[in-house]
């Protein structure tokens, strides 16, 4: 079809300036996109904003832009043309006028003006983000970093550099150096409260042993001073082991490699003869035991405890002490003084001691004497002499005897009135006395130390004749088997304890009772295992411990 | 060449930053550190030094990006490395705290890196979608062309209802002015229409104006209707028909502006957070580092 463009120029009713423009189209496009048959520049206008078709005879319009067109005054997407039609697209004003010959269709153009008439002002809303000068992201990147800064690092350096400003900032709502905390104190070290500096005594410096040292100073260490091997720990801090700031956690290290680090390798490490054999795990990699005994030193009269020895055949228990456990542990009982049968437990004589770790002493008033009574003469069988030294002994049965002799006399009416200058007389029967009780008491004392009560559990010597003197070797059950190690019995209380002691097997005192390493592997298993009672080293062992000082046991016990 | 900042170099830094994870997760699950995962084991070292660094450099991406003139690699290489870096950090700074966690700086640190990382992620994820939302939304118009075309619709408005009187009138030029588009962040994000208008109001046989919403033009297209429906003068129906017409329209550009304007508000809003918590993140960073040193 052939379309004339009339394009309006200035000027009004027939005065104005046009130009025309003939088209040969299938169809008229319009738009502002150079590709289209009538080019309406405005931005208002869309790039393919409309098109103009013939069909059937009639002109039709169709909009193709959302923002529609207007034919008359009515905004629409289509729209039948006719002579005298008014299209606005944008600010384009096209009116359909008269054909002239030779031409399908004809269309004025002319560009609107603007009217003045109220309209909203677009300047006048805010409509974008960054118009909002107050909440630039800058701005308040800047104020939050400095803020920060201020809170975060300078007021708590303040604390420690500045003393003057420590009580100012902690004791108000101020910032200070508790936000560098990264974790709770140990409640051990909860009185230290906020006082950072008690430990950190310098900027940029590891807490130091000495702060540790100035309130633990009773921390035994490693190995002994003076051991030729201290210079190993030279350089190790405290708190590679304890950690703190870690709540009621890891306060002490339980893991055992931190002790395995040195101890898988002692030999090559040590200038010295290491005393113990490697171990990294106990149940994959652990010496046997070996323990420490008691020895009795004849000579001397005094116990020692010796170093760990191997447990083998040739270890001997030596307690002084005469006593046979399965004898004691027969389940039809052993009789007792008043002629009972009593059946006798390990509890029946050992019994746990306050600290739970060892057993508490055995005592013969306690534990023995119920069977081995000490009574001495049958006319008398509740008579007993005290479990002490033979001096007592012998003290007591003299006492005795003396007034066995004066109540014997005394009943023969021997006893004659003592007058003036009749001293003869009483010496005669004093003489007569001391000879028959101390005849009578070292008879009887024979008797017991040698024949029948103490010589029954005790070592007796006798040392001299006229007067007969007895040495009984003093009495000590060992309490330090293992040198660096502690077997608390407390903890161990769901287990029977011949799960680890054989004394019902046991005929001889010289019986080592003491269990193989096997038995603890039974439940205790190293932690590298994935399951089991995980027990690393400090289960058993400590690590401030000084090697044993043989000069510094316990006094002997009677 | 055009192609997505997540595919640049055929996902070079995605798989790098892949690595970077990875390794640092199995050398945390690989590592017994004696007693519990912490930042000073020789692993929290490391991964804390990792952190840091990327920390900082990721923060110059705000220098590089400024840099017109810099050929330190391209922008869009940068944006990419940012953009999958920034993600492996999330890894790397959190396997770095060993899962310890308490009221303090340290733990505040960790938490700006998260918000910083989370903000920065929705930022990849609108600059991924959003673009062409709007697009579409804006069905090729500009918000100004958008503004313009209801100026004009405003302007036609204005010239029929002169010849239409009260209360038309009235009511047709209030809307215009207190029509209401944008403002605050709350008001550009919301997308809620405030526009307000006036009305007459019989109280008491007292004619009062009074304002009420204006919502999307819908209660003048209300009134309008009314008014054409009691109306009896074929002319004023004509102009009124035209009327109702043209405030359709202006209700429909309305809408699209809204949310043209949310739209872009939402794409833009990130940075808003994404900036100011990153510097927030190297003072409370720069912190954490001294402090740890400090008290050591």
């Amino acid at each position: 079809m052939y379309v004339l463009i009339r394009r309006l120029g200035a000027g009004s009713g027939q005065n104005r300036s046009y130009k025309d423009e003939e088209l040969a189209v299938d169809q008229l496009s319009i738009g502002r996109g150079t590709d289209q048959e009538l080019l309406l520049p405005g931005d208002r206008v869309a790039y393919q904003h409309a098109e103009i078709s013939l069909s059937a005879g009639q002109f039709r319009i169709r909009a193709l832009a959302s923002t529609g067109i207007t034919v008359n005054g009515r905004s629409c997407k289509m729209a039948v043309l006719n002579t005298g039609d008014q299209i606005l697209i944008g600010d384009y004003r096209l009116i359909v006028i008269a054909a002239p010959d030779g031409v399908d269709l004809a269309l004025s153009l002319e560009v609107l003006e603007q009217q003045e008439a109220p309209s909203i002002d677009p300047a006048k809303f805010v409509t974008r983000l960054d118009a909002l000068t107050l909440w630039r992201p800058r701005r308040w990147a800047w104020a939050l970093f400095l803020v920060l800064l201020v809170a975060a690092l300078l007021l708590p350096a303040l604390v420690t550099l500045k003393p003057e400003f420590q009580n100012v900032l902690r004791n108000t709502p101020l910032p200070d150096d508790s936000l560098w905390l990264s974790g709770e104190l140990h409640s051990v070290h909860s009185t230290i409260g906020k006082d950072c500096q008690a430990c950190h005594t310098k900027p940029f410096e590891k807490v130091s042993n000495d702060t540790c040292v100035a309130c633990h100073e009773e921390t035994a260490l490693h190995v002994p001073a003076g051991h030729p091997d201290a210079g190993l720990f030279d350089g190790e801090r405290c708190a590679s082991c304890h950690h703190e700031h870690n709540g009621e956690q890891r306060m002490v290290f339980e893991d055992q490699r931190f002790c395995a680090d040195c101890h898988a390798s002692l030999d090559q490490r040590m200038g010295s003869e290491p005393q113990v054999g490697k171990a990294t795990d106990f149940h994959a990699d652990h010496p046997a035991f070996r323990l420490s005994m008691l020895q009795w030193q004849d000579d001397s009269r005094e116990w020692l405890q010796s170093p760990r020895l191997t447990v083998d055949e040739s270890l001997h228990d030596n307690s002084n002490l005469k006593f046979d456990h399965a004898g004691h542990l027969d389940v039809e009982g052993i009789k007792n003084n008043d002629g009972d049968w009593e059946v006798l437990s390990c509890d029946s004589c050992h019994e746990m001691a306050l600290d739970g770790i060892n057993m508490a002493p055995v005592k013969m008033e306690q534990h023995c004497a119920r069977c081995h009574g000490l009574a001495f003469d049958p006319v008398d069988p509740n008579r007993v002499v005290p479990h002490g030294k033979p001096d007592q002994v012998l003290a007591n049965l003299r006492e005795y005897y003396s007034s066995r002799f004066i109540q014997d006399r005394a009943d023969a009416g021997d006893i004659r009135a003592l007058r003036p200058g009749q001293r003869d007389n009483l010496s005669q029967l004093q003489r007569e006395g001391v000879a028959w009780v101390e005849k009578k008491s070292q008879a009887v004392a024979e008797d017991m130390f040698e024949r029948r009560a103490c010589v029954s559990c005790h070592e007796v010597d006798r040392v001299s004749e006229q007067p007969p003197q007895w040495f009984v070797k003093p009495v000590r059950l060992n309490e330090n088997w293992f040198v660096s190690g502690e077997f608390p019995h407390v903890r161990h209380t769901q287990t029977e304890c011949a799960d680890c002691h054989a004394a019902n097997e046991s005929m001889e005192t010289a019986d080592v009772l003491m269990p193989d390493i096997a038995v603890c592997q039974e439940c205790h298993v190293g932690q590298q295992q994935k399951q089991g009672l995980l027990s690393g080293c400090i289960s058993c062992h400590n690590y401030h411990q000084f090697e044993l000082d043989h000069a510094d046991l316990p006094e002997v016990m009677p | 060449m055009h192609g997505s900042f997540l595919s640049h170099r055929g996902g070079f830094w995605f798989w790098f930053a892949l690595v970077l994870v990875l390794a640092s997760v199995v050398a945390y699950v690989w590592h017994e550190p004696i007693g519990l995962p912490n930042g000073g084991t020789w692993l929290g070292y490391t991964l804390g030094t990792i952190a840091a660094l990327l920390i900082v450099w990721l923060t110059l991406f705000g220098v590089r990006k400024r840099a017109y003139y810099s050929r330190i690699g391209s922008v869009k290489g940068w944006l990419s490395a940012h953009v999958y870096l920034g993600g492996s950090l999330l890894v790397v700074g959190t396997l770095h705290s060993g899962f310890q966690f308490g009221l303090n700086i340290h733990t505040l640190a960790w938490l700006l890196m998260v918000l910083v990382i989370v903000s920065g992620f929705y930022g990849g994820w609108v600059y991924w979608r959003y673009p062409n939302r709007i697009t579409r939304n804006r069905d090729g118009m500009t918000r100004d062309l958008i503004f313009r075309e209801i100026a004009d619709i405003d302007r036609k408005a204005s010239l029929i209802v002169e010849g239409l009187g009260s209360p038309a009138d009235r009511m047709v030029i209030s809307a215009i002015q207190l029509f209401q588009v944008g403002g605050g962040v709350w008001q550009q994000l919301g997308g809620r229409d405030r526009s307000r208008m006036m009305i007459s109001e019989v109280r008491k046989k007292q004619k009062s104006w009074k304002r009420v919403s204006n919502s999307h033009q819908q209660r003048l297209l209300d009134e309008l209707t009314g008014l054409l429906s009691r109306s009896t003068d074929p002319k004023e129906a004509a102009l009124l028909q035209e009327l109702i017409d043209l405030v359709s329209r202006k209700a429909r550009l309305v809408k699209q502006l809204l949310k043209d304007i949310r739209l872009q508000g939402l794409m833009e809003i990130w940075l808003y957070c994404h900036i100011p918590l990153t510097l927030a993140l190297l003072a409370t960073l720069t912190a954490h580092i001294v402090s740890v040193f400090f008290y050591w």
